[in-house]
């Protein structure tokens, strides 16, 4: 069975350390949530795993079916089977969302897609995401709401089907109707061949998405793991506790 | 589709019913609206003049191609007149493998005439000049140029515009793209001449440059004589952005396939006004060998 394991990663930006030492390994079927204050790291954690250039590993290991990640370039992760649905995803002009697809869908799959057998899986994905009917021939995020932006990330994933998807905040800014939207149609994914890292500071996506890990970032580690308990003691509590708990002297900081 | 081709100052096809061609001089008859563009071809032909005339009230799309495998000196002078109340969507699309191609290109639009120009340079070294009067009032034209250049070739586009009647629109959208050794000029003028009141004047270039040695430079330029007037610019010259390269590639497209499909993006309203569907995929796959 494929796995994505992370091994005491290291990462930083622009000679600062954010990231010191994150360990954890995702199975197909699993779901881990990584819960934390804003400016803990759970951001640059998705960037570095997908090789955004701003970032360096300065130390430790990534794995996705064995093979190492962090000596692979951008794309070829993607074909590897990783995906990130992003915070905030880039507009790019004069591509149409169709035509960008369906090249990335081959990409990714290794074979040729053909247009009409395209059309017909974009269209229904479309319908599924409750998003406008034109948009294969809409230009790539350009001119998009938020919420559209975040509902075609989920689109864009569900065309592809990688093996890990890690999603970067994918409910914030989202009104309730889409967020029910998001989390379902992630959830069809989830179960099959198919892992997933769910990075929010919210527990509202987690009413739809079930995970089946919560892990807590601070300060640029994995400070607790556990189950769904810890959703209910963060929704009720905040993360003082975590301070006093565990010890931890953090300041909530700025993404 | 129509199709018209010139071979060594003569046409070599028929002409639709009552144009007249003489002397370089194709007059295009009055109050029709042409439902179809005509594609007019210029045939390995290194110098070669032709006046297009479109009268009074008609509406048409015109296709003007230059194409020629000659590397020797081109010359190409080209004169579109578009009069009172015409409506003239002009597309030129110039693949000259010539070293040293001039291609000079004049428009008037008299009163009431709207000029849509888009011009799509492929050539290898070229030196244009896209020159329009605005000089009846009410006369419009917008205008979009895309260069693209490669390897050691220079390419000066010159896009002028001058209001010489109150009233008048003129919008200018010019992008220049250069790879490899390419170098683009790209200037923009647009000039309103005094008591021209109410005339309008916008324009946008850009550059984008594809390699470490490739050379783009913008000059936009306005030249205003007259208070009453309405006018913006703004160029911007860069690099690809990064955050849609990293966006394109975290989806499995390589570094070049993501590149050329955002240059692609760019030129696409250029692309899409190509109805001749031959000349689409040559213009297409000639642009992508150069990117």
């Amino acid at each position: 069975m494929a796995k994505l394991e992370i091994k005491n990663l290291h990462v930083g930006i622009e000679g600062k350390e954010i990231l010191k030492g994150v360990n954890l390994t995702v199975n197909f079927g699993e779901v881990h949530a990584i819960m934390g204050p804003n400016g803990t790291g759970k951001s640059t954690l998705a960037s570095a795993l997908m090789g955004h250039p701003k970032y360096q590993v300065t130390e430790g290991e990534a794995f996705l079916d064995g093979k190492n990640l962090l000596e692979m370039e951008v794309d070829e992760r993607a074909r590897a089977g990783l995906f990130l649905a992003m915070q905030y995803p880039a507009e790019v002009p004069g591509v149409t969302n169709s035509d960008f697809m369906r090249q990335a869908l081959k990409a990714t799959s290794g074979k040729e897609v053909g247009l009409f057998e395209f059309a017909i899986k974009y269209e229904k994905t479309v319908e599924e995401l409750k998003m406008r009917p034109d948009l294969a021939h809409r230009y790539l995020n350009e001119g998009f709401s938020g919420g559209e932006r975040k509902r075609n990330e989920i689109l864009q994933l569900k065309v592809l089907r990688p093996k890990f998807a890690i999603l970067d905040e994918i409910d914030s800014g989202l009104d309730v109707d889409a967020l029910k939207i998001v989390g379902e149609n992630v959830n069809d994914l989830v179960g099959g061949e198919f892992g997933c890292i769910l990075i929010t500071h919210y527990q509202r996506i987690l009413d739809f998405i079930k995970p089946t890990h919560v892990h807590i970032m601070i300060d640029g580690k994995i400070v607790l793991s556990g189950g769904k308990e810890l959703i209910s003691k963060i929704d009720k509590n905040g993360y003082a506790w975590v301070r006093e708990e565990l010890g931890i002297d953090f300041v909530e900081g700025q993404e | 589709m129509r199709d018209i081709v010139i071979k060594n100052h003569e046409i070599q096809t028929k002409l639709p019913k009552d144009f007249i061609y003489e002397n370089q001089k194709l007059i295009i008859p009055k109050n029709i609206q042409y439902q179809e563009p005509i594609k007019i071809t210029i045939q390995d032909d290194n110098n070669e003049s032709l006046e297009i005339v479109v009268s009074e009230n008609t509406g048409i799309k015109i296709i003007l191609e230059l194409s020629s495998k000659e590397v020797t000196p081109n010359n190409y002078k080209l004169n579109l007149i578009a009069k009172q109340n015409s409506q003239v969507k002009y597309l030129l699309v110039s693949e000259l493998a010539s070293k040293k191609a001039l291609v000079e290109h004049y428009f008037t639009a008299e009163r009431d005439a709207k000029l849509e120009l888009i011009g799509g340079f492929v050539s290898d070294v070229i030196d244009a000049k896209m020159h329009v009067d605005l000089i009846g009032e009410g006369a419009e034209v917008k205008m979009r140029v895309v260069a693209v250049s490669s390897d050691d070739n220079k390419q000066t586009i010159d896009v002028l515009i001058i209001h010489k009647a109150p009233n008048t629109f003129g919008d200018m959208t010019n992008i220049g793209i250069a790879n490899k050794r390419g170098r683009i000029l790209l200037n923009g003028v647009e000039k309103i001449e005094k008591g021209m009141k109410h005339a309008n004047a916008f324009q946008t270039l850009k550059g984008i440059i594809m390699s470490d040695q490739a050379i783009v430079e913008v000059n936009p330029i306005l030249l205003i004589d007259e208070f009453d007037v309405k006018a913006g610019h703004g160029a911007t010259i860069g690099k690809i952005a990064e955050d849609a390269l990293y966006y394109l590639r975290s989806r499995g497209l390589t570094q070049r396939e993501a590149e050329k499909l955002i240059i692609n993006g760019f030129l696409k309203p250029v692309i899409d006004e190509i109805d001749d569907e031959p000349l689409k995929e040559r213009f297409a796959h000639l642009v992508n060998s150069r990117i």
